[in-house]
């Protein structure tokens, strides 16, 4: 994932993030030597590239998927070409539409000037209530999408950073909003200098000339005080004024039917790239201090500075104590732990002799999460499972089942009522449930019901 | 201890005294070790222990836990028979060693003198709890025999009253004399101690006065990371969801208490991963707690069911549809557009997509219900998708808040010493003000909302930070 200027890539908030709860599980005695040892051999001056120094030291970028033929730096460069190509086309499309080089003054503002600047509006707002910490959702359709999607190392969704992810989108749909506009630009300045287009207006409404006149002098006060060439007069307006019916446009003057372009020139490049290219800057640089501020703080980042930056202080004696009392075994010697879930046991004919017997399946969570722990630490050779063979296997269980590691060996024992058989549908419906646990080598034992 | 000269001239203190006089619990404070053996019987330590205070590897000082001396009368009439020279006392102790170090009989004294003959200073350890006895001076005999630098610790192990007369009795025998509770010592207290191990022996002023800089800076991480882990749980319990797709026309009460019981365990167990780690970073391996779990109310919980089809919820698909049938539309009105060689201005490319977006989208809310029944190879294509989480109760982040700050509280407080379980009741949150009550409101509130998140989790853990901090200066 690129790093440009030092500033973190999006990829670089999911390897953090991967990174971080991985280590959640790791100890931290080994993660202060671990952490000091890169801090010791990081000469990075601030915080955003100490970090960005850790991370490639503890997680370093998957070349495959950085290699990779389509990533985001291809996707992004397809779509900029295709903005661009987009506006040149999209404008010469309406330019050449004419088989009388007529050209619709109201129209080409409505289509290339009005609606862009609409659009512009609504993304600003957009920016803005993201900027807010509101993160306003993503039209579907929206081409920065197709990018973001090779942006996104996986669709894992992070949520803390939605505003990121909203930003990153912004930015790509305002450059390639520019890029359109850009190329709306080149080519009507291209095919202005090899046609001789009439720019005429006209509207089923009952427009005057003095409204139309006001109106344009409206749009052109940006520029008029300096730019009069782009500005229309009032007989410009007067002349050009066109209807439906009319075929002959001899009584136009060839220089009022050309007088509009430098005032549709300026309108185009002010109120469409203009605002375009605020909000791409806008967008780029709140992508770039929100990027910086999420990978700072992301859960347990500021923790992995503290290691890096203090000293590993151990008082601790380095060798085992001496203690002469007794090791109380923890574990019977065959190593079984079993686990009754549900209470049935209490239904089977069959005892089981083991050391350690568990409760599970009949209080709170809470209790659960003690039987898991005990296992856990147990660590046993053997896990049994006495579960209600007449029960189907239930989501409960293989969630409680989900968090047990360290087990090498796990059997179900299937109590059955009493009287009653193991039907068939049972038995495969835990074969399929033993099959999806996490615990390797586990076998069903079909325990009799009393 | 290692014999080049680099390592002779680091400080080491053996920690020597009678049998069950609290030596071991000194240790055990002064290293952070909750690993040191504690045993309420007498001799229960049978070897000398060494803790290395290391940082980055290098050994700034040592504490030596040694077995407490069992037959100092008979040593000393040794050491006055065998010595009748003042300057040659230490020789004499030296020489007691070595003529004795294979002796079962004078084993524990060969021991907790062995690293003070080496160069090790003393810290000598009593009960304040008993009375002073005219047969503890013999083994304070020894130890000024040795001529090695001392201090001794009055560790009143069940009470004080008889602390003023022991430091009455060992003024005579010590040019320091201090309490130490071993089980109750506020860390400023164990620092200071430290310095003051640092001013038996000019040598020793510097490695100490350095050592304790780093157990303050040591001390300021691990405060700094167990706020990061309790914002992070508080966080966590604020946006907690789980769900579950039910087809259509499955019972939904079994998912329902599947995804409440899956939503309780996630956070109990969240909590106790983080209580886990706080102990962990404050160097406690296996310590023994009881806490209740939370108390979770179903109906806090908030609970939603989302229509959804072909994995869209409903917005989503009208979206869909709208955008789809605004691009066939269009398309159609480009068609219409060119056809009239562009005299229509492109007018029938709007309204055709304008059209098409609306007739789709007036198709989709009409038809999904119906096509939401519909089964590809026997998997619905939709129906609801119920959720737990997260909890609206405003009371539910000040309990996680409330129960992981008392949590902090006590193992910041607590000494590697005490061997008693952490027994964790109902927290109560009156050290906060109202001003802070309202501020952190107004974050939990921000955090539920998803509104500016990235502010609201690092002013959580700011002010998280500052009240573990204070724990300390409290």
């Amino acid at each position: 994932m690129p790093t440009r200027g030092g500033i973190p890539a999006l990829g670089h908030l999911y390897r953090l993030d991967e990174q971080l709860q991985s280590d959640r599980s790791r100890k931290l005695d080994d993660l202060r030597e671990r952490d000091h040892a890169i801090g010791k051999a990081c000469a990075a001056g601030d915080d955003t590239h100490c970090l960005l120094y850790w991370l490639d030291e503890v997680n370093a970028p998957d070349n495959e998927k950085a290699t990779a033929w389509l990533n985001e730096s291809h996707a992004a460069l397809i779509m900029r070409l295709f903005a661009f190509f987009i506006g040149l086309v999209a404008m010469s499309g309406f330019l050449l539409a004419s088989d009388r080089a007529l050209v619709n003054v109201f129209l080409l503002l409505l289509l290339f000037v009005f609606l862009p600047l609409l659009t512009s509006l609504i993304a600003g707002w957009a920016i803005f209530r993201s900027l807010r910490g509101s993160p306003a959702p993503v039209f579907p359709l929206n081409p920065a999408r197709f990018v973001a999607r090779y942006a996104l190392p996986d669709w894992r969704h992070l949520k803390q950073n939605s505003t990121v992810v909203r930003l990153l989108l912004f930015k790509y749909s305002q450059e390639f909003g520019v890029l359109f506009a850009v190329g709306v630009l080149i080519s009507f300045l291209g095919l202005l200098a090899f046609n001789d287009f009439s720019f005429v207006w006209g509207s089923t409404f009952a427009f005057s000339d003095a409204l139309v006149t006001r109106f344009s002098s409206v749009l052109a006060l940006p520029w008029s005080a300096y730019l009069s060439s782009a500005t229309v007069s009032p007989e410009i307006i007067t002349d050009t004024r066109y209807h439906a019916t009319q075929l002959d446009l001899g009584q136009m003057s060839a220089d009022s039917r050309r007088a509009w372009w430098p005032f549709l020139f300026m309108c185009l490049a002010v109120y469409s790239l203009l605002p375009r290219l605020l909000l791409w800057l806008i967008s780029r640089r709140s992508y770039r201090r929100e990027m910086g501020r999420a990978f700072l703080s992301t859960p347990g980042a500021s923790s992995v500075l503290a290691r890096m930056q203090t000293p590993v202080v151990s008082t601790q004696a380095e060798d085992e104590d001496h203690v002469d009392a007794e090791v109380q075994a923890l574990v019977c010697e065959a190593g079984t732990v079993l686990l009754d879930w549900a209470g049935a046991m209490t239904l089977a004919d069959v005892v089981i002799e083991v050391e350690h017997r568990l409760q599970a399946g009949l209080g709170s969570p809470a209790d659960d999460l003690d039987a898991i722990e005990a296992i856990n630490r147990l660590q046993p050779a053997h896990l049994m499972i006495a579960v209600k063979a007449w029960e189907p296997p239930m989501a409960d269980l293989a969630d409680v089942l989900a968090d047990i590691h360290g087990v090498s060996r796990c059997s179900l024992q299937l109590v059955s009522l009493r009287g009653r058989e193991l039907g068939e549908s049972s038995l495969r419906d835990w074969q399929a449930f033993a099959r999806a646990l996490p615990i390797p080598n586990t076998e069903l034992v079909p325990l009799g019901g009393q | 201890m290692s014999g080049s000269k680099e390592e002779e001239q680091l400080p080491s203190f053996a920690v020597v005294g009678r049998p069950n006089k609290g030596k071991s619990s000194i240790v055990a404070t002064l290293a952070r070790d909750d690993s040191v053996h504690i045993a309420a019987r007498s001799g229960s330590t049978r070897a000398t222990r060494r803790f290395p205070l290391q940082v980055d590897g290098t050994t700034l000082y040592e504490l030596i836990d040694t077995p407490g001396m069992q037959r100092a009368r008979q040593m000393l009439a040794w050491l006055k028979a065998n010595c009748s020279d003042a300057a040659a006392r230490p020789a004499a102790v030296k020489r007691f060693l070595d003529e004795h170090s294979g002796d079962e009989q004078f084993a524990d004294e060969c021991l907790a003198l062995k690293p003070i003959v080496d160069g090790a200073g003393i810290i000598y350890v009593v009960d304040g709890s008993v009375p002073f006895g005219a047969d503890y001076e013999a083994e304070m005999e020894i130890l000024r025999w040795t001529g090695r630098p001392s201090l001794a610790l009055v560790n009143p192990i069940e009470n004080s009253e008889y602390v003023e007369q022991w430091s009455a009795g060992l003024g005579q025998y010590f040019q320091t004399v201090r309490v130490f509770d071993a089980h109750r010592a506020e860390y400023s207290k164990q620092l200071d101690l430290l310095t003051l191990f640092g001013h038996l022996d000019p040598e020793w002023q510097q490695p100490l006065h350095r050592a304790v800089e780093l157990l303050e800076a040591d001390r300021y991480r691990q405060h700094q990371e167990a706020a990061e882990i309790i914002a992070d749980l508080i966080y966590e319990g604020l946006t907690y969801t789980v769900d579950q797709a039910v087809p259509d026309g499955a019972p939904e009460e079994p998912v329902r208490k599947v995804l409440f019981a899956r939503y309780q365990r996630a956070l109990i167990k969240r909590e106790r991963e983080s209580r886990n780690r706080v102990e962990e970073l404050f160097y406690y391996r296996d310590l023994d707690k009881s806490e209740q779990g939370i108390d979770f109310a179903e109906e806090d919980l908030f609970h939603q069911e989302h229509w959804y089809l072909w994995g869209l919820n409903r917005r989503q698909l009208l979206l869909a549809a709208g955008a789809a049938g605004g691009v066939a539309g269009g398309g159609a009105g480009v068609v219409v557009d060119g056809m009239t060689g562009g005299l229509l201005g492109g007018l029938a490319t709007i309204a055709g997509g304008i059209g098409g977006a609306v007739a789709s989208t007036r198709s989709a809310i009409k038809y999904s219900d119906d096509i939401a029944r519909w089964s590809v190879s026997g998997i619905p294509t939709g129906g609801n998708r119920l959720s737990y989480g997260p909890s609206r109760n405003a009371n539910f982040p000040f309990v996680i808040l409330g129960r992981a700050m008392q949590h902090h509280r006590l193992i910041s407080q607590r000494t590697h010493a005490v061997r008693a379980p952490l027994t964790l009741t109902e927290p109560a949150l009156d050290w906060l003000g109202e001003k802070e009550r309202r501020q952190l409101a107004r974050i939990f509130d921000a955090i539920r909302n998803n509104k500016r998140l990235t502010e609201q989790r690092g002013e959580l853990k700011q002010l998280i930070q500052s009240w573990c901090i204070a724990v300390d200066e409290a």
